[in-house]
Order: C-alpha cells, then sequence, then structure tokens
C-alpha cells in the first residue's frame, strides 16, 4: 500500500502552470495574439486527451508547445486574420522560447519560472536610448497604435515603426548577451 | 520611395519572440495569466463531464461504436458549458477572484506536496454534543493534537485533554497506528480520517490539504475579504475565504479559510458541520467577512481568538465532561446526530478505531504551525518492543 498520490489532474494543471507562460509565448510569436487565447484553452484540452502519448522522459514544456503549432496551423486554415509564420521561422521561434526556457539568470537557479526570467527583459529596456524605450513603452504597456504613436509624436508612421524594429533589435542583442536568447541562427551561445 | 524589405526568418522569428515576451511582461498580470489557466480548466473539466455523462448513457454494446458519431454532439455540451462557465466567471468577479486565490493556493500546496517539505498543523476536533445547536461552551468535548506532512506522509496525533493520543500514520511503507499504550500495529486501510469530507471521486479531502482546496473551488460558494477584525490578530491581512456548501456533496456546511496569498498557503482552515440549520450564535457568512473595499480595522479590543481553552475539557478529576464520550469509546450515541435523523448508513462513513467517531463532528481546526521539522524517522512504524 503507499500513501495517498496525487491524481493524474493534478499533476497535469501543475505542469500546466509550470509551463503556461512559455506556451502562451509561444503561441504569440506563433500565430499573433489575435487567436492566443483560443489555441492556448484548445492546446489544454488536446495535451489533456493525449497525455498517455507525452514520453515522461522529455520535457513538457516543448510537447506542449508542439501541439499548439499544429492547432496554429489548423486555425491558419480557418481565419484569415491569423497571421502563422512560415515553417523555417516556426523552428527558429522555438528555439528562442526553447533558450529563454533554460535562462537562469546570474543566480543560476534552476526553478525560475517564466515570469521571473522575463525580469531580464527589464535590464535590457534600461539599457535602451531613450527614444526608443519611450516606443516600447507605448506600444505594449499603454497599448497605442503605430499611427497614434506618430500622431502624438508628430512623426511619420513609417519612422515609429523603424524605431520599434530597431529597439526589437537591441533587446535581441541584450538577451542574447544574457544567453536568454538565441543567437542569429537561433541557437543560444 | 524605399519599400519595406520582407524580413528573413531570422528577423522575422525573433521580431515575434520579442513581440510575445513584451506583451507577456508588460501588459500581462498574474491575475490574467490565472483567468486563462482557469478558463482552461473550466472547458477541460466541462468537456471531460460531457462525454462522461454520453458514456454514463449511452447502452453497452452503443459506447463504442458511438462514439465518433457522439463526438459532435459532446464538443457542442462542452461548448455550452464551457460559455456558461466563462459567463459565470465573468459575472460574478468576487467568486471567480476567490476562485483565482483558491486555485493559486492548491498549485502551492501541490507543489509542497512534491517537493517534500515537512508541515504541521493544530487540529482541533469539536464532537457533536448531545444537543448540537448550542453554542461552542466549555462542556464542549475537543479533541486536539497535530496532523504532520511530509510530501506524500501524513501523521496524526490526537487526544483529547489529559488523556494520551493516539497516532495514526500514512507513510510510504504503509499505513499504520499505535493506539493508546499498546505496540505500533499495520493498517489495511490508509485513510487517516472517517469519511467526513469527500472528493467527487471518493477521496477523503481532508487528508490533503490541496484536495480540501479543490472541493472548496468546486462545490462551495466562496467570498472573500482581506482578513481584518473578525478574524485573529495573527491572520489579519491574510485573505479571508468563507464557503457555503452547494449541492449535496458530502462535506462540511461551511469552510473558513486563511490563505497567505504571497505564499499561497493555507494558514487557517475552520470547517463546520451543522445539522439543523445556523447555530444559535452563528454569524452568517457575510457577517463574517469584513467590508471588502475597506482595510481591516485597527482599533478596538482583539477578538477573541476562537481557539478552544487548552485546560478547559476534562474535569478536574481527570473524568470526561459531562456528554462527553472517552476519546477511545467510538461513536457517541446516535453518532452525534440528533435522534430523528437517523444513523448514517453502513457504507457512508468508515470508523476510524475509535479515534473520531464516523459522523462529522460540530467543528474541525487546522492551524497552519511553523517553521517545523520532524526527525528523519517520523513517519516510520516503531518496531514493537
Amino acid at each position: 500500500m503507499t500513501a495517498h498520490e496525487p491524481s493524474a489532474r493534478e499533476l497535469f494543471e501543475v505542469l500546466i502552470r509550470d509551463n503556461g507562460e512559455a506556451l502562451m509565448a509561444s503561441i504569440r510569436a506563433n500565430a499573433g495574439a489575435n487567436n492566443a487565447d483560443d489555441i492556448f484553452q484548445d492546446t489544454v484540452l488536446v495535451a489533456w486527451r493525449r497525455l498517455a502519448d507525452y514520453d515522461r522522459t522529455r520535457p513538457f514544456g516543448p510537447w506542449l508547445r508542439g501541439i499548439a503549432r499544429v492547432l496554429a496551423m489548423e486555425y491558419s486554415g480557418r481565419r484569415a486574420r491569423l497571421r502563422l509564420a512560415d515553417p523555417a521561422t516556426l523552428d527558429l521561434i522555438e528555439r528562442h522560447v526553447a533558450a529563454f526556457e533554460r535562462y537562469s539568470g546570474t543566480s543560476a537557479e534552476p526553478a525560475m519560472s517564466f515570469r521571473e526570467r522575463l525580469s531580464a527583459l527589464d535590464d535590457c529596456l534600461a539599457q535602451l536610448p531613450s527614444m526608443y524605450a519611450q516606443t516600447v513603452q507605448a506600444v505594449y504597456r499603454e497599448t497605442r497604435s503605430l499611427s497614434q504613436i506618430a500622431v502624438l509624436l508628430g512623426e511619420n508612421e513609417e519612422t515609429v515603426k523603424k524605431r520599434l524594429q530597431r529597439a526589437r533589435a537591441l533587446l535581441a542583442q541584450c538577451l542574447t548577451r544574457k544567453t536568454a536568447f538565441g543567437n542569429d541562427s537561433g541557437v543560444v551561445a | 520611395m524605399n519599400e519595406t524589405p520582407t524580413p528573413t526568418p531570422l528577423d522575422d522569428a525573433r521580431d515575434r519572440v520579442l513581440d510575445a515576451l513584451l506583451i507577456q511582461h508588460l501588459t500581462e498580470s498574474t491575475q490574467s495569466t490565472e483567468a486563462r489557466y482557469q478558463r482552461a480548466f473550466i472547458a477541460l473539466d466541462a468537456a471531460r463531464d460531457a462525454a462522461r455523462e454520453e458514456e454514463g448513457r449511452a447502452p453497452l454494446s452503443l459506447r463504442t461504436s458511438g462514439r465518433a458519431r457522439d463526438s459532435a454532439l459532446r464538443l457542442s455540451r462542452a461548448a455550452l458549458l464551457m460559455f456558461a462557465a466563462i459567463a459565470l466567471l465573468m459575472l460574478t468577479p468576487v467568486h471567480s477572484s476567490a476562485t483565482m486565490i483558491l486555485a493559486e493556493t492548491m498549485t502551492g500546496e501541490t507543489r509542497a506536496l512534491q517537493n517534500a517539505s515537512d508541515r504541521r498543523y493544530e487540529v482541533a476536533v469539536l464532537l457533536q454534543s448531545r444537543d448540537s445547536r448550542n453554542a461552542i461552551d466549555d462542556n464542549d468535548v475537543w479533541l486536539r493534537g497535530t496532523w504532520d506532512l511530509r510530501g506524500r506522509e501524513s501523521r496524526l496525533d490526537l487526544g483529547r485533554e489529559g488523556f494520551a493520543t493516539l497516532t495514526r500514520v500514512d507513510s510510504v511503507d504503509g499505513a499504520w497506528e499505535k493506539p493508546l499504550n499498546e505496540n505500533a500495529r499495520t493498517l489495511d486501510s490508509n485513510e487517516l480520517w472517517p469519511r467526513w469530507i469527500e472528493e467527487r471521486d471518493g477521496r477523503i479531502a481532508v487528508e490533503r490539504m490541496d484536495a480540501l482546496l479543490r472541493l472548496v473551488q468546486r462545490d462551495y460558494d466562496a467570498a472573500f475579504a482581506r482578513a481584518g477584525s473578525e478574524s485573529s490578530v495573527y491572520l489579519r491581512g491574510a485573505m479571508h475565504i468563507v464557503a457555503s456548501r452547494r449541492g449535496d456533496v458530502r462535506g462540511p456546511d461551511e469552510i473558513e479559510l486563511w490563505i497567505d496569498t504571497q505564499r499561497n498557503v493555507v494558514l487557517e482552515a475552520r470547517l463546520r458541520w451543522s445539522d439543523a440549520g445556523p447555530r444559535a450564535g452563528s454569524p452568517t457568512r457575510d457577517a463574517r467577512l469584513p467590508p471588502r473595499d475597506g482595510p481591516p480595522p485597527r482599533d478596538g479590543p482583539p477578538p477573541r481568538d476562537g481557539w478552544p481553552p487548552r485546560d478547559g475539557s476534562p474535569s478536574r478529576d481527570g473524568s470526561p465532561s459531562r456528554g462527553a464520550p472517552p476519546f477511545d469509546a467510538g461513536p457517541p450515541p446516535h453518532g452525534g446526530r440528533p435522534p430523528d435523523s437517523g444513523p448514517p448508513p453502513d457504507d457512508d462513513y468508515r470508523r476510524a478505531r475509535g479515534a473520531l467517531p464516523p459522523s462529522p463532528p460540530r467543528e474541525l481546526r487546522l492551524r497552519r504551525i511553523e517553521p517545523i521539522s520532524f526527525p528523519a524517522d517520523h513517519f516510520t512504524m516503531p518496531v514493537a518492543k
């Protein structure tokens, strides 16, 4: 006789919570933000139904993201507004997300949550020139469109767009230096 | 005019991942993430319940062949249930927030289970008296003890004030108990408690804190507020949840929880059973909670702690108090229930060999004691002398 075991469902919930944020980042990167919540929910349903197929010797996160990728492809066939990445890009996205998932900062803390890993972005945002940082904050924190920002700053929308691209490139370089991001070929240095 | 060049897969992947990380970092909160998990788990439950219902309804011969044909129906039912559940969550923010707090705490408690960390709860059980409608008084019989947990092992030491303690243990090597003044013996059941509280799948919820939280989440209507003057001083500032039973699930009529939302742990739980409606002097659920938006009051006298006095139960000569059964005497007359309600069916409750009556107590209190660390052999069955 053994002591009381947690049920498969309880363990599944813990696994989803542990891997949910990386899953959401992957879905948004693969398929955009518009359908991300629907794909997330379907991924959880499919993962539960196919739990018997999961190889316990391998990490759960990539398996979950693999399901989400297949579902995103199915969604893209049905929903015109879904901007699914092409297959080569999908592979690179997974490498970046996996690199971010392994990132342990300076503390080498293996149990670091995805949310704690995201704090690496704060360092990188702090290093951005103020013009770039302002644009990032306006787009993401204040959820303004590029055209709204252009009007507010009295600038061309294309200028704002390029500034945002440049800001992302600088953030990517910063994260790569921290080994929280893959390098140009998506591989962690 | 220069056209924007088509991004390479490398640039596209980088931008997409950064876009996703920035959205996550700058726009999402712990609450919105938790709400996403809740929606997914509700959808999962709805799909599972719908599938079970269909399975149960179909004749045996059709259960396999009809699966494919029924899948569309099941999905539509699941979608309907899911829609209803999500609508409920959206329309009742108080309840959904309580649900989120419970879910996060449940995860924390499940993790503690997996990490095999040492945890101790002080236990107090108020047995049913002959007149269970009376408010708690000095003649009531309290059993007291500790409930120790390390990973999936647990140990319950319980006894009446002034009497020897009975120990029941569920260890990885099997269950055992050490009755009063006897050698330890193995048990054929690993249940520490009678079946006062039961999960839908038949497990006993009180044996695991995460299972108790799951029960509250699924089968109770919960309201919450920051603990104020209605709570013990040391619990103020914790999240105070008061939950009332919904439907005919086997469990207490009311469960009060105090949760440390920083660490996602239950600091104290009080479970109350009442056979004849609200007890005299027992405040309603809403009266027990402070105003939702107000800070806990800082002035006024501290409330009565609520824990039974340690020297109150036994009489001076050590004999049982009025109406009190001896600790190892088994269930009280009528199983502690009013005579007209009759004893519970035989398969309702399992005996815990006299340590606890098979019918529910009036109240069960669990208070977390920390920090704590047990010796290595705390859950190991002692060798007979």
